[in-house]
């Protein structure tokens, strides 16, 4: 492989790992507020790439427009997702709630394909920009380009929501110690509401952008959600820039086995190296090895 | 005038009763104690009127600064905290991974009065209340000797320091009522004596009604105006740290019926 070449897939795998970084932010938020793999997640980002669609091809709204539509959807997708099929949980075992995640996850799935059906759909050409830009050599597609920005300007916006806003500070204060924040004065239902929205609104930039760039169907969610679900366990479950860095180095490792020529087995690398991180740092890149409270 | 009246107040859980038929008032301004043996029911009656646990049968009444009257027994806590009661827990639980100074901060955004998006533009709605919660935060952190921390994450500071954040973090929220659950557990002597110094300038200094329960009598001896003796769920005891200390149901019920 030549360098033009790697540098090439590089930037491939950096512009895939965002979109799975951006899905992996919803796991990890999630699951560090109330310790639930929602396993919904990626049919969320299947709910935005097809809301995307529909504005753009149904209503005929430019690109950027159609992914604020998508948010807002999504966003009360998820508030009320928690608020059915989680809050009236809260207090069951957890296994109760991962399992009720899975039914939803399939709900989601199989309502979609009854409204739409079961065909994979794409996005009209170039509604994502679809041009070369050649650096140095490089050719680099626009789209990837977008696809980097946005992430970047996504987590910047979320890191400032979370160390800086009142309820950022709630949602990590939620998050150490629920019952604790409840006694000064935070709201924790109202917390947990505001972390699926932020969540499922990442998965819904995640999912226009894929949709964009492949193509769309109602089980498109699976193999993304379960990558994210892979970033966010390897950057360290609960901790965000563990999941910004697990999605990027997850990305670039898929892209890099692609490129030496075993793009068969690129998902065979994700769930191995899935594995050596739960055998040999359990709790993830970045994750903190915290002792159950007894 | 009493800021909390309670009645009637009892607890069960299954067929146990926690807390049964109690009787009490704190008068606002009020130093008050409550003391009794291991299992007594302090703890419970600290959960019930913090909103932690729903009473089985009884009221609560709570008289705000302004004179407004509200009935708050099951109420949610985080609408307790929101009518100013606060409290510290008897295993210190701050947020643990935050800092100081987030600690307290957090407490105090539940006054905050601007939007997610004024936050995210810092409109000067934002700007003025942030800069008021930093120089109010950086006040109480002075106050309880952390101001030098407030950078640090709270899990690193000394224990005696945690149980001091604690309660600087009780008050931040801006309560007038404050429930303080075994405030000087573990400390040393010095610490203690430093402690119940602390407490008194802290009422002051707020205009704080505070409710302790503590196991060290010279403790709560010293800095209670009032006191209230818990055995088996029931008062069996109430008056000045002096009647208390000659009262013969207290003794028995410490020391056993021989004493």
């Amino acid at each position: 492989m030549s360098f033009e070449e790697f540098l090439q897939q590089l930037i491939n795998g950096v512009s895939i790992g965002s979109i799975y970084a951006l899905a992996a932010l919803g796991y990890t938020m999630v699951y560090g507020i109330i310790k639930l793999i929602n396993f919904a997640h990626g049919d969320i980002l299947m709910v935005g790439a097809y809301v995307g669609y529909a504005c753009i091809v149904v209503l005929h709204m430019p690109f950027l427009l159609a992914m604020v539509v998508a948010v807002a959807v999504c966003g009360l997708l998820g508030v009320a997702i928690e608020k059915v099929a989680y809050r009236p949980l809260r207090h069951a075992p957890r296994i109760t709630v991962l399992i009720t995640a899975i039914g939803v996850s399939f709900l989601l799935e199989y309502v979609m394909m009854a409204l739409v059906g079961a065909e994979s759909k794409a996005y009209p050409d170039g509604s994502f920009g679809n041009g070369q830009l050649s650096v140095a050599g490089l050719s680099i597609n626009t789209q990837q380009l977008y696809v980097v920005a946005v992430t970047i300007i996504m987590m910047i916006a979320l890191q400032y929501i979370i160390k800086r806003t009142k309820i950022g500070k709630a949602m990590r204060a939620v998050s150490s110690d629920a019952d604790a924040a409840q006694l000064m004065g935070i709201s924790v239902d109202k917390t947990i509401s505001f972390t699926f929205l932020l969540g499922s609104a990442l998965a819904a930039v995640a999912g226009v952008m894929m949709g964009a760039m492949y193509t769309i169907n109602p089980l498109m969610g699976m193999q993304p959600g379960l990558k994210a679900f892979i970033a966010a366990v390897f950057g360290g479950i609960g901790s965000i820039p563990g999941a910004m860095l697990g999605g990027i180095l997850l990305g670039l490792i898929e892209t890099l086995v692609t490129a030496v020529g075993f793009s068969a087995y690129k998902d065979l690398a994700a769930f191995v190296i899935l594995i050596l991180v739960l055998l040999i740092r359990p709790c993830g890149i970045l994750g903190k090895n915290v002792r159950e409270k007894v | 005038m009493a800021v909390l009246d309670v009645k009637n107040l009892s607890k069960s859980f299954g067929g146990l009763k926690a807390v049964s038929d109690v009787n009490l008032y704190v008068k606002k301004g009020e130093l008050l104690g409550l003391i009794g043996p291991n299992g007594a029911g302090k703890t419970t009656i600290f959960n019930l009127l913090t909103g932690v646990y729903v009473p089985t049968s009884g009221t609560i009444e709570l008289t705000g600064s302004r004179g407004e009257r509200a009935e708050i027994g099951g109420m949610k806590p985080y609408l307790t905290a929101r009518h100013g009661i606060s409290r510290t827990f008897q295993n210190i639980r701050l947020f643990k991974n935050m800092t100081v100074l987030d600690n307290i901060l957090v407490a105090m955004h539940q006054n905050a009065r601007y939007t997610l998006l004024e936050a995210i533009f810092r409109l000067p709605r934002y700007y003025s209340q942030e800069t008021r919660f930093a120089e109010t935060a950086a006040h109480i952190l002075a106050l309880v000797g952390l101001d030098q921390k407030a950078g640090e994450l709270a899990s690193n500071l000394p224990y005696g320091e945690q149980r001091k954040l604690e309660i600087a973090r009780a008050i931040a929220t801006g309560a007038n009522v404050i429930f303080l659950d075994e405030p000087a557990a573990g400390m040393n002597p010095s610490e203690t004596d430093e402690l119940a110094s602390l407490i008194v300038n802290l009422k002051d200094e707020y205009d704080l009604t505070i409710i302790l329960i503590e196991h060290d009598m010279k403790f709560v001896m010293g800095l209670c105006e009032r006191i209230y003796v818990l055995d088996f769920g029931t008062i069996i005891a109430e008056g000045s740290p002096d009647e208390i200390k000659h009262n013969k149901r207290v003794i028995q019920a410490y020391l056993g019926e021989e004493a």
